[in-house]
């Protein structure tokens, strides 16, 4: 028999599968690293599994105990999914700005989620960082992950999702490309990667709004640069200490519309539903497209499922409301939003009475009549 | 009583529905692709703008 003795067997081992019609005009070979087939439907699953058996080799992590973490949702979702298999309770602190899917899906499995401000400095006592580190000082024998700054994190990619790709593509990637958010996937599969080959070039795309291009190009760190972005997962305006900017070739900012107009490309026509930081990878590639060669190999990291964006990138809604969508609105938009479905109609034997009854009851301005089938006439 | 309602698809856009409602015109039924029915007034119009 071929089975899992539990879920957590499943992590890893992801497919490359090739993009071609949403990137005309690229010859080198691209490929995504479908990291949705983890049993989270991300890639955190890896370093989240990593960093719980880690903490539990060095004693951080004691039978029954509570896992704190400050998780923007896929994080938790694998700490959840460890914590479930191995019996640890969880509590995540999250920020008001990520998707109620993605919360809901945390609560789904266990998990206490405690919602905290966004736009708060990382300092502040409201912060989600903040919040995780306190609670983890007045819950006994708990203990806080702290993915940013725990190498555990990177050290899982260092050991999986490195080799994965150096083994899927026989040796012959040039390029990794991925949204930096902790900085884990990049600097763990970097270095791996970079130690069997230095030409590997390594990209990772970031954000406006985030600190981490211009620390990168001039070692500043720029809080000029720091403001409220849209884009979830990448970005951020601290330097975890996950982030190794000397394994980065080239950091590469994608906008809020531009991620967000890929992720739903990538869906419409490669048919994968990916996350909004997957859209700002492919969108970082493509703008970097001058530098690729017929030649390369280019594997691009996307980090989770578009299951949990479904009422933010993939609703046209949310996407006319921030000005990333130029369609105009249709007849059919104007009647989704109305709040009242009823049609009333009359026809022309309805007595008056009963049409100001009705007007009066529906608080209607407008009474089509029909008659044999055909609208006749109003009544206003 | 007032003109019948012009009838449009669900499909028009709301730069077209701007030019048909007006005060002559106060709403248009919408046949739906399913084949139902439903009323756009001039209140919903400026209400989803």
């Amino acid at each position: 028999m071929k089975y899992c003795e539990t879920i957590l067997e499943t992590i890893g081992n992801t497919p490359l599968v090739q993009i071609k019609k949403i990137i005309p005009g690229i010859k080198a070979t691209v490929l995504i690293k479908v990291e949705t087939f983890n049993p989270g439907n991300s890639i955190k699953d890896r370093m989240a599994l990593k960093m719980l058996l880690d903490a539990e080799a060095n004693g951080n992590l004691k039978p029954g105990g509570t896992i704190i973490e400050c998780t923007s949702g896929n994080t938790g979702m694998g700490l959840a999914i460890a914590a479930a298999v191995r019996g640890y309770k969880c509590i995540f602190t999250t920020t008001d700005k990520q998707s109620k899917e993605k919360i809901d899906l945390l609560k789904a499995l266990g998990a206490d989620v405690i919602v905290c401000p966004t736009n708060v400095h990382p300092d502040d006592p409201g912060s989600y960082y903040s919040v995780a580190k306190r609670i983890s000082t007045e819950i006994p024998n708990s203990f806080w992950f702290n993915q940013y700054d725990n190498l555990s994190n990177r050290q899982a990619h260092y050991e999986s999702t490195g080799p994965e790709i150096w083994e899927q593509t026989d040796g012959k990637v040039t390029h990794i490309i991925t949204g930096v958010g902790t900085g884990g996937t990049i600097s763990g599969t970097a270095r791996f990667l970079k130690e069997q080959n230095k030409d590997i070039k390594v990209w990772g795309i970031d954000t406006y709004g985030s600190v981490f291009k211009k620390y990168h190009e001039t070692g500043i760190f720029d809080e000029q640069e720091i403001y409220p972005y849209i884009t979830e997962g990448i970005g951020e305006d601290i330097l975890p200490k996950n982030v190794d900017f000397t394994l980065i070739d080239h950091f590469e900012k994608v906008s809020d519309k531009d991620g967000a107009l890929m992720a739903r490309k990538i869906a419409r026509e490669e048919g994968m539903l990916l996350g909004y930081s997957a859209g700002s990878a492919v969108a970082g590639l493509w703008q970097m497209r001058a530098e690729l060669k017929e030649d390369d190999v280019v594997v691009v990291i996307i980090h989770d499922h578009g299951s949990r964006y479904v009422g933010k990138i993939y609703n046209d809604d949310w996407m006319r409301e921030r000005g990333f969508l130029e369609s105009e609105l249709r007849a059919k938009d104007i009647l989704a939003k109305k709040l009242k479905k009823e049609f009333i109609s009359i026809n022309p034997d309805t007595a008056i009475q009963d049409v100001l009854r009705l007007m009066r009851d529906f608080d209607i301005s407008q009474l089509p009549v029909m008659e044999k089938d055909e609208w006749v006439t109003s009544v206003g | 009583m007032a003109p019948s309602l012009p009838v449009v698809s669900e499909d028009m856009t709301v730069s077209q529905l701007s030019k048909i409602i007006s005060r002559q015109t106060p709403a248009v039924i919408v046949k739906k692709t399913a084949g139902d029915f439903q009323i756009i007034s001039q209140y919903d119009l400026i209400q989803s703008l």
